[in-house]
């Protein structure tokens, strides 16, 4: 072999390798590249007379420096970050929302019975009442535009998953055309088409920041791609495409379909922006939206029956104070003030106690609550007849006898041991056949009673209605604010309107500081595996200059082996 | 380890701008003044943020409320102070007018006095607050309590409340009928009279009449039976069939009792039943006497026995006409003499004290009864004194014109004893609100310091942090710019 063919090679090699280090030097901020080396080997020695001479160098192959493993972790942990990304931009949105104080329900409740406690100061004051409306409208509508504000994330979840679905389709289409491209480049070539190798890991961590995938690599070149439980995205070269459904019981939710046939696999899927949408979806705004829908209802129907009980300051029923009327279609959104007049604002109980002049002892009969629960409840007529109390100390044990129309029943009281003794009324078992269905009020008895000491307790439109001072109804709508009427266990409210609300921001500022957690964590998880990733695929310009000038000198030290032998081929000549 | 030079810009890049994120965030908090700049930075705080804010607000509305009450008390206490030395004003003049050294003349002119405090006070029971609602009706706010000086009470005996702490209710209100009226005492004197039979002094028979189960009282009756041969003939014309020699027993209704006649009338006879008007009548003057309470008195008049004409052989000392004096278990004696003044203590230390005046010509088993009871029923104070005024322009004071003097010095005084009560009630309400709000505040500013415990930053930290972040910036940007000059290519 020459010494000319032999300088021909390393020339050649040399080449193959500046060409490399100017390839890597002009990739060095491109996307998705790995740099690239050139493996040079030795060419076949030639044998002759008994030993093998060198016959210079040879490209065995240009192949780039990659490590599958890293890369598959890269993927995760893009997948992961990106989910705990996008669920934490829309939970922040979410937080801040129910957090300020301008749309906080928190102040809304506080002024709406802050006013009730002013009519109940005043309960004839029309201003008083008027500011009671007014609180009631403004309450109203920080539910109505919380309703609004959780709906219109709802429909930006929907949008972008959209938009996200479309994503994923092209890069799908993509992955599978370089699937292709591939397949036909590889067939019997000893070198890999590693740019094309790079573009489509590239498009498979995009595709990873939209949904969590996993690979599959195929012995022809082309890798499979799958999402969720294992449904294959790309197989092949052929893609198969995403698509966003409406789910069928709920038209707010948009889901993800599969396939031509767009069966919903919202369920299974993971990971990525898709799975951040879903799963912010899942756990934060469907959530909210039940918490003040529920709140909402909860409250319209507690402050509906306990204005319902009462009297306006014309004497006329109260009805409902909060609308609508449809138990079914009362929530956030909905909720309106059904009282237009601060006149019909019922703060009047439909009962008055008379207490006898008569009477020497010093016992004193209270109305501490009027139950309006029964539908069939009319305060203008909450007693058939006047229910009047004489106490009797012939009685075993002394009590009162309570006669109501024209039957009798009987409550112990002993004013020793049990002064200021509540008592429902409703349980009393009247005489007569049948008995007279007992009146809805407990009372609260106090006091030390003489025999024959007695009460008369009488609906309060009995000849006109005329206690428009009367402002026991407007403190016992102001008690709800604190008394326990939601979420009802065994019957028995656990949590005021107050609480429920509470919860609710404590649970969506959990998750939320729970997902920037999360998101800090996987963005530094991503951060460390890119790092070592990089560490090893990644071009570091001081190497490639380093090697610019290695191959440089190579290749100057090839130039002399052609120069040399020139001289050697002309000192020949000369000889002859 | 090798280094990617892209990454390594990116990688400073991205802590660079992590850098400015955290400085951005710390230079709003310091800023706005605020720790918890939304809820997620802090979720246990928040919440307890929302409670603490909701405990601040209702100890807030709690002492506004209290502020509402306390006012309410001192309007309702304004009243009673005014209404107090009213009344006192009241019982000094009418202690003046009691005073028998008074003309009438002057009477007239203490009345009309009384009857002016009268009006202020019937103004002050119908006072109105600044919502034009009655002070004094009850839940009837609208209800004018008081119409006059004798109307009954319009309101009713509703008190409104008014909460000023958890579960703490102060009344704001007191009806008028527990602050103006108190229960009364009058003295009354009821004579029972005892029926007189008497027969017409022309009649020609011996039919007679007797009478049983008389319950007449005090009722001034009489009644001529005329005997027609066949029946007694009453002077209304009612018919009584007699055959003698009888007897025969008829039930009359007015006065209630029974008349029974008997033995053999002839026609025309007349027999007459009567209250004996006209032959003389206990009178009875009340003196004095202190208003207090005391069981009936009953005088029952004896007349005089002169002698026992039928007595043999020796005629007997008559018995002089006598009251027996009994209020059911003291008994005493005493001669009669018309005109006479006795005072009861003074025959028994057992009665009460009580100085009477007797006069008239009683009848045998004429009964006169005394009695100073509380009524049942409250008056208003604005009746008791109208009626007292009234008796005194009509120079009308004594025992059976109530009231008598000591009966309204006594009313007077309840009715007085009653506004005190109220007064006292409301002093110890305004003494429950100055305790509450006391607790309230403390509530409130304990609240707060908890509250900016929570909320508030700390802004010599936040400051520290500040300066700690710009200088760290400032670091990571000198460096990213010195690091990015070190390449080989610049000794190619």
């Amino acid at each position: 072999m020459s010494m000319l063919n032999i300088g021909t090679s390393a020339l050649v090699t040399t080449q193959a390798s500046l060409s490399t280090t100017s390839h890597n030097i002009s990739n060095a901020n491109t996307e998705g590249f790995n740099r690239q080396r050139v493996v040079q080997g030795t060419q076949i020695s030639s044998f002759s007379g008994g030993y093998y001479i060198g016959s210079g160098a040879q490209v065995d192959s240009v192949e780039r420096i990659f490590d599958q493993f890293l890369s598959d972790q890269v993927r995760v942990f893009t997948s992961q970050e990106r989910q705990f990304d996008t669920f934490s931009t829309f939970a922040q949105q979410v937080d801040d929302l129910l957090g300020s104080p301008e749309l906080s329900l928190n102040s809304g409740l506080q002024g709406f019975f802050d006013s009730i406690q002013d009519v109940a100061d005043d309960p004839t004051s029309i201003p008083a009442r008027q500011v009671m409306i007014t609180q009631a409208d403004t309450l109203a509508n920080r539910f109505n535009t919380l309703d609004t504000q959780l709906n219109s994330f709802n429909a930006q979840v929907n949008a972008n998953l959209e938009t996200e679905v479309n994503n994923v389709n092209v890069l799908a289409k993509g992955i599978a055309e370089l699937n292709q491209v591939i397949m036909e480049s590889t067939g019997g070539s000893r070198t890999p088409p590693n740019d094309l190798l790079d573009q489509r890991d590239q498009l498979i961590n995009l595709l990873s920041s939209y949904i969590s995938v996993s690979t599959n690599e195929q012995n022809n070149g082309a890798i499979n791609v799958f999402i969720g439980n294992g449904q294959g995205l790309v197989v092949g070269q052929s893609e198969i495409a995403l698509s966003v459904v409406v789910d069928p019981l709920d038209a707010s939710r948009s889901e993800v379909g599969y396939g031509p046939s767009a069966i919903n696999v919202s369920a299974q899927l993971s990971g990525g922006s898709i799975g951040g949408l879903l799963s912010v979806r899942q756990d934060i705004i469907a959530p909210a939206q039940a918490e003040i829908d529920a709140l909402a209802a909860g409250m319209i129907q507690a402050v509906n029956e306990q204005h319902s009980v009462g009297l306006t300051i014309d004497g006329n029923a109260g009805g409902n104070f909060f609308g609508p009327n449809d138990a079914l279609l009362q929530d956030a959104g909905s909720i309106t003030v059904a009282i237009i007049s601060p006149r019909d604002i019922a703060i009047a109980l439909p009962v008055l106690t008379a207490t006898n002049t008569n009477n020497t002892g010093t016992a004193t009969l209270n109305i501490k609550k009027v139950d309006g629960s029964d539908p069939l409840f009319d305060p203008l007529n909450p007693l058939i007849s006047d229910l009047s109390f004489s106490f009797d100390s012939s009685l075993i044990p002394p009590g009162y006898t309570v006669s109501y129309a024209g039957e009798t029943a009987s409550i112990d009281y002993n004013s020793a041991s049990e002064n200021g003794k509540s008592f429902d009324l409703s349980l009393l078992v009247f005489t007569g056949t049948p008995p007279p269905t007992p009146p809805a009020l407990t009372i609260t008895l106090a006091g030390v009673p003489t025999n024959t000491d007695n009460f008369t307790v009488g609906n309060s439109t009995n000849g006109g209605f005329d206690s428009v001072g009367d402002n026991r109804n407007a403190l016992a709508l102001g008690e709800l604010q604190l008394s326990k009427t939601l979420n009802q266990v065994n019957g028995n409210g656990t949590q005021s309107f107050g609480d429920a609300y509470g919860i609710l921001v404590a649970n969506v500022a959990t998750r939320t500081n729970q997902s920037d957690v999360g998101q800090q964590t996987q963005k530094a998880l991503l951060d460390q595996t890119t790092l070592r990733y990089e560490s090893i695929s990644g071009v570091n310009l001081d190497e490639e200059a380093a090697n610019l000038i290695k191959f440089q000198q190579a290749f100057q030290a090839a130039s002399q082996i052609i120069t040399v032998s020139n001289t050697v081929f002309e000192a020949l000549i000369r000889a002859m | 380890m090798r280094i990617s030079t892209a990454h390594l810009f990116d990688q400073n890049l991205s802590a660079m701008l992590a850098q400015q994120t955290k400085l951005g965030k710390t230079q709003l908090q310091v800023s706005t003044g605020d720790r918890i700049l939304s809820p997620s930075d802090d979720p246990a705080g928040s919440v307890q943020l929302l409670n603490l804010q909701r405990e601040v607000s209702l100890s807030e509305q709690n002492m506004a409320n209290a502020d509402k009450a306390e006012n309410k008390q001192m309007i309702q206490e304004g009243v009673l102070d005014s209404t107090t030395s009213i009344l006192q004003r009241v019982r000094e003049l009418a202690v003046q007018g009691l005073n028998a050294t008074n003309t009438q003349a002057d009477k007239q002119g203490i009345a009309l006095e009384i009857n002016q405090l009268n009006q202020q006070l019937l103004a002050s029971a119908n006072t109105r607050d600044s919502n034009g609602d009655y002070l004094f009706s009850g839940f009837k706010s609208a209800t004018q309590p008081y119409a006059n000086v004798n109307g009954d009470y319009q309101g009713d005996e509703g008190q409104r409340n008014i909460k000023v702490g958890e579960g703490v209710l102060i009344a704001t209100n007191d009806p008028g009928n527990s602050v103006f009226e108190a229960p009364i005492i009058a003295t009354t004197t009821s004579r029972s009279l005892s029926p007189v039979i008497t027969a017409n002094i022309t009649n020609s028979g011996d039919g007679t009449v007797g009478i049983s189960n008389f319950s007449g009282g005090s009722a001034v009756f009489s009644e001529t039976f005329t005997f027609d041969g066949t029946n007694f003939v009453d002077g209304g014309g009612t018919i009584y069939p007699y055959t003698a020699p009888g007897p025969s027993s008829f039930n009359l209704t007015t006065p209630p009792m029974t008349v029974t006649f008997s033995d053999t009338p002839i026609s025309g006879d007349a027999l007459t039943v009567s209250s004996g008007l006209g032959t003389g009548q206990a009178e009875i003057i009340i003196d004095s006497g202190s208003g207090e309470t005391f069981s009936p008195i009953s005088l029952t008049y004896q007349a005089e026995i002169i002698a026992n004409p039928v007595a043999t052989p020796t005629p007997i000392v008559g018995v002089p006409a006598q009251y027996q004096i009994s209020d059911g278990t003291n008994s005493v004696t005493v001669d009669y003499v018309a005109g006479m003044s006795i005072d009861l203590s003074e025959l028994d230390p057992n009665f009460t004290s009580l100085t009477l005046n007797l006069t008239g010509s009683p009848e045998e088993g004429d009964q006169i009864v005394i009695e100073r009871a509380q009524t049942d029923a409250s008056q208003s104070m604005f009746k008791t004194i109208n009626n007292f005024a009234n008796a005194l322009i009509a120079n009308n004071i004594g025992p059976n014109n109530s009231p008598n003097n000591g009966d309204f010095l006594t009313n007077i005084s309840a009715s007085l004893s009653s506004v005190i009560n109220a007064r006292a009630k409301v002093g110890a309400r305004l003494n429950s609100i100055e305790q509450q709000n006391q607790i309230n505040e403390g509530v409130s500013i304990n609240m707060q310091k908890a509250l900016s415990q929570i909320k508030d930053l700390d802004y010599a930290e936040a400051v520290s942090r500040l300066s700690l972040q710009i200088t760290g910036l400032q670091a990571a940007q000198q460096s990213f710019a010195k690091v990015q000059g070190l390449t080989l290519f610049n000794y190619l």
